[in-house]
This record gives C-alpha cells, sequence and structure tokens, in this order.
C-alpha cells in the first residue's frame, strides 16, 4: 500500500491504454503457428508426396482436424481469461479436449490387439523428434501467450496455465504434423498425445507465477 | 447512489482514452460501490486496505476492461480476485462486528444478487463458507471456530482450504 493513497493522485497518474483485444492476441498466436508450420516445412521438409496422397489421407485429415479444433478451443479460453469478468462462462475447451481423448483411447486399444510388437509401431526415432519440435514451438506459443496473460487480468492463474499449455502443444503439434510421415494411431496416439501433456502440465506448473497480479 | 452501469461504461472508456477528469469521477464512484461490496465480507479494519488495493488492481489492470461489455461484471471479478487474496493473507481482526451500515441500497439488490461475495460464498459448501467466514471474516481463532461449529480443528483448516480453493476457481461465476 502506498503511502499517502487517495484518488486525485491515481487519477493523476492516467495515462491512455488500448483495450485489450482477444482477437489480435489470437491473430498473432495463429500467425505464429504457421511461422512455426513454415520452419517445420523449411527445415525437416513436408511429409512425402504431399499433394499426391498424404493430404488426403485420412488419419492425416482427421489428426489435423482435432488439433485445430482444440487449439482453437484453447486457444480462445486463453485469450479471453485475459479480460474478467463475473457471469462469463469459458468451459468449451473441455469439450473439446474431451473429443481429443478419443485418440489415445483409440491408440491403446489398437495397441492391445496389434500383432505387429508395438514398439515397431512407436518408431522411438522419430517419436523423440515429433516431442522436441512439437514442443519447441509450443514452448514460443506458451510465451507469447503468457506474455499477453500478464497484461490481462485473469481470475485464476492456474486454469489460465491449462489452457495455456493446452493450446500451446496443440497447436505446436500441429506445426509439426505438416512434416510428420506416420499414420499410425498408436504412433499418433503416443507421440501427439505426450507433447500436448508435457506442455499442458508446464503451463499449469510455471504460467501461474508468471501472471498472477 | 452509484451511477448506472451505462455511466461508468461510458467514464471508463474515457479513462482508457487518457481522460483524468472522467477517470477521477469514475474511481469515487467505484470507491463508493467496493465499500458496499465487501462490507458484509470484511472487518472494518481491512475494509480501507482492501478498497484501495482493488482500485489500485483496477488502475494497473484498466487495459483489461472490454468497453463492450457491461462495467460492474469486470469490476466485481477485479474486487472479488483482491478479496480472496485478502482472505488468503489470514489476516485478523478482532473486531467481530461489520459493517451493516453500508449494506447495498435496494436498486443494488438485484445486480448484487448476482455478482456479490453473498453469491461466491454461496457456491461452496456450507460447512466451508462457515468455516470461512468465523476464521477469515471475523476472525476467530481455529478452536473458538472448532468449539462453535463442532468441526474438529483440522477440519476447520481443510474446510477453509478447500473452500478458498473453490471460491478462487469460482470467481467468474453467477
Amino acid at each position: 500500500m502506498p503511502k499517502g493513497f487517495d484518488l486525485d493522485s491515481l487519477a493523476e497518474e492516467l495515462t491512455p491504454v488500448k483495450p485489450l483485444s482477444a482477437n489480435s492476441a489470437m491473430g498473432g498466436i495463429i500467425f505464429l503457428t504457421i511461422v512455426g508450420g513454415i520452419f517445420i516445412i523449411a527445415t525437416l521438409g513436408f511429409r512425402d508426396n504431399f499433394l499426391d496422397a498424404t493430404a488426403t489421407d485420412p488419419m492425416f485429415l482427421i489428426r489435423s482436424g482435432l488439433l485445430i479444433v482444440l487449439g482453437a478451443a484453447s486457444l480462445s479460453a486463453a485469450t479471453s481469461m485475459a479480460r474478467p469478468a463475473v457471469g462469463i462462462s469459458r468451459t468449451g475447451w473441455r469439450w473439446a479436449a474431451a473429443a481429443a481423448l478419443i485418440i489415445p483411447i483409440a491408440a491403446a486399444t489398437a495397441a492391445l490387439v496389434s500383432r505387429t510388437p508395438v514398439a515397431e509401431r512407436l518408431h522411438p526415432v522419430n517419436g523423440v523428434e515429433c516431442l522436441t519440435y512439437s514442443i519447441g514451438v509450443g514452448l514460443v506459443l506458451g510465451a507469447a501467450l503468457t506474455w499477453w496473460l500478464r497484461r490481462g487480468a485473469p481470475t485464476s492463474p492456474e486454469r489460465a496455465g491449462i489452457v495455456t499449455g493446452l493450446a500451446a502443444g496443440s497447436l505446436g503439434t500441429l506445426a509439426y504434423s505438416m512434416h510428420c510421415p506416420h499414420n499410425d494411431i498408436v504412433y499418433i496416439g503416443l507421440w501427439y498425445t505426450l507433447a500436448i501433456s508435457v506442455t499442458t502440465l508446464a503451463g499449469r506448473l510455471f504460467v501461474p507465477r508468471l501472471i498472477r497480479w | 447512489m452509484v451511477a448506472d452501469d451505462e455511466t461508468l461504461v461510458r467514464l471508463m472508456a474515457l479513462a482508457q482514452d487518457g481522460d483524468k477528469g472522467a477517470y477521477r469521477t469514475l474511481l469515487g464512484e467505484c470507491e463508493t460501490w467496493l465499500k458496499r461490496y465487501y462490507a458484509r465480507k470484511t472487518g472494518p479494519h481491512v475494509l480501507e486496505d482492501l478498497v484501495q488495493d482493488t482500485l489500485i488492481s483496477l488502475h494497473r489492470k484498466r487495459a483489461s476492461y472490454d468497453p463492450t461489455r457491461a462495467f460492474l461484471p469486470w469490476l466485481a471479478a477485479i474486487a472479488r480476485y483482491r478479496w480472496i487474496d485478502h482472505l488468503r493473507k489470514a489476516y485478523r481482526t478482532k473486531e467481530v462486528e461489520l459493517n451493516e451500515e453500508l449494506a447495498a441500497d435496494p436498486s443494488d439488490l438485484a445486480v448484487a444478487a448476482k455478482i456479490g461475495l453473498e453469491r461466491l460464498m454461496g457456491l461452496i459448501p456450507e460447512k466451508q463458507a462457515l468455516a470461512i467466514t468465523l476464521v477469515k471474516i471475523q476472525g476467530l481463532t481455529i478452536a473458538e471456530t472448532s468449539q462453535k461449529t463442532g468441526q474438529s480443528e483440522s477440519l476447520v483448516k481443510v474446510n477453509i482450504h478447500r473452500g478458498m480453493k473453490r471460491m478462487a476457481a469460482a470467481i467468474e461465476e453467477e
């Protein structure tokens, strides 16, 4: 509490501010995601035969679609949390997250009845590359989102941390998936889920202390 | 009597543009509103501090107000956040009487019912709300609260902890 607090001096300190715009924050993050995708394609290359076969592969479409929906839902929740109000509900991202959980569940089921040894389907060398790049792009996105939230007034720093990590992870994974050559549900169910879980956990652990006010 | 929400929206939009006069008026209105908002849920010694802290938060976070939305729900979210923060610091007032004379005037009641602190405490189980009221707001010790409520001392602590956590997560709920 500063000594000599009074409303006149507080009013005297007023400088104009631009109201935070959730739309421009979302635009900024989407732009960074595209940059991340271009970086992945430039350094690692596109999926093989992208235009001929892989762009229409059902698994590629399903996973891209789910990542876009999950990314959009959590990104919109995270950006809107910067501007609080009693009476706002932001629970849509939970449904998107629940829908995305179908992938690891299907993967676990497929692994249980797999005739091929599961270890072979997981391609650990590629998997670690997938984790590194997805999380790497995710960290950049997460840092940008955290910076945005610091300017705002999120009333639940923990929840804001979770959706920040979720948005960063799903969009980071989406960027990497432009390169990812694997269409195997078991592969995607493990590595993609792991990448998104890591960023979500990191968001929950580290973001709250950065955005408290 | 505090100005209606439309007026506050207009003043806040002017303040975001840098109009110091409008801002000074707004701060005065908010001070009055906040005193009433906190009155029944804070001891008299901390009321002033809490109102000041909230006004400073309003000042620092003024860009987080969206001028296309209502003003009071935004202010209430800031106020609830600061209130829970204050409760966490576990001050003791040793004064049991609250600021009954600052009770909201009837015109505020409809709004207050939705965005008030009473409403927030109503979102958590009764036993937790009771433990928080007695210890954190009225300043009783854990032992006194335990006697009064019949909850064991450790249960009082658990109830306070859980209740605070739930309220913190429910700040934006009506």
